[in-house]
C-alpha cells in the first residue's frame, strides 16, 4: 500500500484536495513526484487511491493522507445525493410536448468510477452539468422507449420511467449511479418545462 | 502492548466500517432501484450512524478507557459484518444492527455489551451463528498480534468457545479450533491457557479443548443409550487420540464423580451399566461373562472387574460363578429345557450354558429355590415335578412305571412315592367329586 494517515496540514500549498465548487461530483488526478505528497479528504467525500503497484485503497474517513509511493492516481467522489431536474424539450421529441423529471442520483458502486470514468486523462472533473447532459439524453431515450402516454396515472408513468432510466443508466458511463425518479412533468403542465423548451 | 492493541483495533474499526458501508450503499442503491423507500431510509439511517461509529480519543480521560471503547466498537462491528454476511441486509437485520450500535454507544462495559448483544441476536434463529462468527472475527483480529488477551477479551473468547461447543462436539482438537478461529495453534494456546481462570468449565490441554458441562451431557447421553462407552470408539468419533479422551474424562470426574474409567478402555457409571446389563440378562435369562463380554465388545476379564462393583445395583439378576441369571425367568427357562421330560441331568444344563457341571448345579439349585418346590435337585439330576406328576398319573392308569421314574425311585424312593401317593389321593378326590355330583 502506498498511503498512510498524516498529520493535519494548514498550508494549502502542501496538500492536494478536490475543487470545492459544489458542482464538482468527481475529481481525478494523477499525483506525480514533483507535487505535494499529501492529500485531503473531506467528510462529504471519499477518495480512491490507485498505487503504482495497482492496488486500490479506499479513503472513507476524512483527514489527511500521505502518499509515499508515486505516481498514484487519486479520485475524489462527492457522496451527497444529487437532486437534479432534467428536461427534454418538445423539439427533441416526436410529440407535441416536452418532458421533465426530478431525479435523485445515488452512487452505487463507487469503485467503478476509478476503473471507468477517471482513467480518461491525467486530471479532470465530472461536474453536475456533464451528468445532467447525459441524463437528458437518457431521459429522452426512456420517454421514447416506454411510449409515454400523459393521460395514464402519474404514479404509473413515474414507475415506468424510473425503471427505464435505471436500465439505461447501467448502459451509460453513469453506470456507477442509480436514480430515483421522484416526479415527471409535461410541458403543458408547468412553467419550468415551458422555460426549458424556450 | 496496549499500543499494539490500540492500533490494531483502530485499523480494524476503520476498515470494517468501510466494508460495511459499501455493502449498505450497494443495498441502498438496490432498494432505490426497486423503489423500496422504507428500506432505503433505514439504510441511510444506519449508514449515517456508522459514519460516526468510532470512539474519539479526546473524549476519554485515560488511554485505557479509550482502548476499552475501541474494543466495544470493534466487537460490535465484527457482529454487524457477520450479521449482514449471514442474514443479508433487510429491515429486520437493520433494526438489529441499530440496536447493537445503540448499546455500544451507551458505553456499557464489555461483559454487559456481550450479554446484551447475545440477547439481541438470539431473537432470531440465525443469531447464534452470527454471534459465533462475530466473536471469531474479533478473536482472529487480535490472536497472534498480542501476546496475552485482556480479561474482557478473554470473555469474548469464552463466549465464542461456548457457542462453538454448543453446536458440536464437546471436546475438540486444538488444531481444529485454531482453524475454526482462523489462528495459529501456538498463538491460540497462548490465549487459551488462561481460560480456565475465567471459566473453570473449560478444559484447556496441549492438544485439546473441552467444555466440562457439554462433555458431561455428551457422556450421559451416550451412557443412557448404550450403558457404557468404549474409549477407542469415542476417540475415533472425536478424532482424538484415546489418551486425550481418557485424560479429559478423568478431569470430568470433578463434576461427574460416579463416572468410572476402567483400565483406560471403558467408561461407565455403575448404576447405568447395571441397568444395561440387567436388560441383556432379562433377554438372555442365563448368560456367561464370555457372552456378555462379546456383546459389550470387551475382554471377559474386564467384565468380571466391572461387575464386581456394578452387581450391587442389580435388582433381578443373580451371579453364580461367572454366569448372570435373571431370577424372575430362570424357572420358566429351565422348564423349557425339560420339555415333556421329568428329569434332566445337570450336565445338560452345563452344556447349554457352556459352564462346568458345578456351576450348572448351582444354577439349578437357584432355580429350585425360586420354583416353590416345582424343581428338585437330586445329586446330578434335576427333577421337574409337574412333568413327573403328569407322567405318574398316566403310569397309575396304565400300571407301568416309566424307566426314568423307576430309576429315580431306586435312588430316591421317598420323592417318587410321595408323588405317587399325592396322585392317588388326587384321583380319589376326583372320583369322590364325580360320585357326589351323581354322574
Amino acid at each position: 500500500m502506498c498511503i498512510e494517515r498524516s498529520r493535519p496540514q494548514f498550508d494549502k500549498k502542501k496538500y492536494i484536495e478536490a475543487p470545492q465548487e459544489p458542482d464538482v461530483v468527481i475529481y481525478y488526478r494523477e499525483i506525480g513526484r514533483k507535487e505535494p505528497d499529501i492529500i485531503r479528504v473531506y467528510e462529504y467525500e471519499e477518495a480512491y487511491v490507485v498505487c503504482p503497484t495497482g492496488e486500490t485503497k479506499v479513503l472513507a474517513e476524512p483527514g489527511f493522507y500521505r502518499i509515499y509511493s508515486r505516481p498514484a492516481r487519486v479520485t475524489w467522489v462527492r457522496l451527497s445525493k444529487l437532486t437534479l431536474t432534467v428536461g427534454v424539450p418538445s423539439t427533441n421529441l416526436p410529440f407535441r410536448y416536452g418532458v421533465h423529471a426530478d431525479i435523485v442520483l445515488f452512487p452505487k458502486n463507487v469503485q467503478m468510477i476509478v476503473i471507468g470514468v477517471a482513467k480518461m486523462a491525467r486530471e479532470g472533473v465530472i461536474t453536475i452539468d456533464l451528468i445532467k447532459e447525459e441524463l437528458r439524453r437518457i431521459l429522452r431515450d426512456a420517454v421514447l422507449n416506454v411510449k409515454l402516454d400523459p393521460n395514464k396515472p402519474r404514479k404509473e408513468i413515474i414507475s415506468r420511467i424510473h425503471e427505464e432510466i435505471n436500465t439505461l443508466l447501467k448502459r451509460s458511463w453513469l453506470s456507477m449511479f442509480v436514480c430515483d425518479v421522484q416526479g415527471i412533468g409535461f410541458s403543458h403542465e408547468c412553467e419550468l418545462a415551458k422555460f426549458l423548451e424556450g | 502492548m496496549s499500543s499494539i492493541v490500540r492500533s490494531q483495533l483502530e485499523l480494524f474499526i476503520s476498515s470494517e466500517r468501510v466494508t460495511i458501508r459499501n455493502s449498505l450503499r450497494d443495498a441502498r442503491a438496490e432498494a432505490i432501484e426497486k423503489r423500496d423507500y422504507d428500506l432505503s431510509a433505514s439504510l441511510e439511517e444506519i449508514e449515517n450512524m456508522l459514519m460516526g461509529f468510532m470512539p474519539i480519543k479526546s473524549a476519554f480521560p485515560t488511554p485505557d478507557e479509550y482502548i476499552n471503547a475501541l474494543r466495544s466498537y470493534a466487537f460490535t462491528l465484527s457482529l454487524l459484518s457477520s450479521l449482514f454476511r449471514h442474514a443479508g441486509i433487510s429491515t429486520e437485520t437493520l433494526s438489529m444492527a441499530k440496536k447493537l450500535m445503540s448499546i455500544t454507544l451507551e458505553k456499557v462495559e464489555m461483559g454487559k455489551l456481550i450479554e446484551n448483544a447475545k440477547k439481541i441476536l438470539s431473537e432470531k434463529e440465525y443469531g447464534r451463528e452470527v454471534f459465533i462468527d462475530g466473536c471469531k472475527t474479533y478473536v482472529g483480529l487480535l490472536v497472534g498480534r498480542v501476546k496475552e488477551f485482556d480479561r474482557q477479551e478473554l470473555h469474548i473468547v469464552k463466549e465464542a468457545l461456548t457457542e462453538i461447543f454448543a453446536g458440536g462436539k464437546p471436546i475438540r482438537r486444538l488444531s481444529d479450533l485454531a482453524k475454526e478461529l482462523g489462528a495459529r495453534e501456538k498463538d491460540l494456546m497462548r490465549i487459551l491457557k488462561r481460560m480456565p481462570d475465567i471459566d473453570p468449565n473449560i478444559i484447556v490441554k496441549e492438544k485439546y479443548v473441552a467444555m466440562k458441562n457439554k462433555l458431561k451431557e455428551y457422556i450421559e447421553d451416550l451412557l443412557s443409550d448404550k450403558g457404557y462407552i468404549l474409549i477407542s470408539d469415542q476417540a475415533k468419533e472425536l478424532s482424538l487420540e484415546p489418551k486425550y479422551v481418557v485424560d479429559a474424562l478423568k478431569i470430568l470426574r470433578d463434576i461427574f464423580p460416579n463416572l468410572r474409567i476402567y483400565e483406560d478402555k471403558i467408561v461407565y457409571t455403575p448404576n447405568i451399566l447395571a441397568n444395561y446389563v440387567e436388560d441383556i440378562v432379562r433377554e438372555s435369562i442365563v448368560i456367561s461373562y464370555e457372552e456378555l463380554a462379546a456383546k459389550l465388545g470387551i475382554h471377559p476379564k474386564l467384565v468380571a472387574e466391572m461387575l464386581k462393583e456394578t452387581s450391587r445395583y442389580f435388582s433381578e439378576t443373580a451371579i453364580i460363578e461367572k454366569v448372570l441369571i435373571n431370577k424372575k425367568r430362570i424357572v420358566s427357562w429351565l422348564s423349557k429345557i425339560f420339555g415333556d421330560r421329568p428329569i434332566i441331568f445337570v450336565d445338560e444344563v452345563a452344556g447349554i450354558v457352556g459352564v462346568s457341571s458345578k456351576t450348572a448345579k448351582a444354577i439349578a439349585d437357584l432355580a429350585a429355590a425360586l420354583s416353590k418346590g416345582d424343581i428338585v435337585i437330586r445329586q446330578n439330576r434335576v427333577i421337574y415335578k409337574p412333568n413327573m406328576i403328569r407322567i405318574l398319573s398316566e403310569a397309575i392308569r396304565e400300571q407301568v412305571l416309566p424307566e426314568d421314574i423307576a430309576s429315580l425311585k431306586e435312588t430316591d424312593p421317598r420323592l417318587v412315592e410321595d408323588a405317587v401317593y399325592k396322585q392317588i389321593y388326587q384321583k380319589l378326590l376326583d372320583f369322590e367329586k364325580t360320585v357326589m355330583r351323581g354322574g
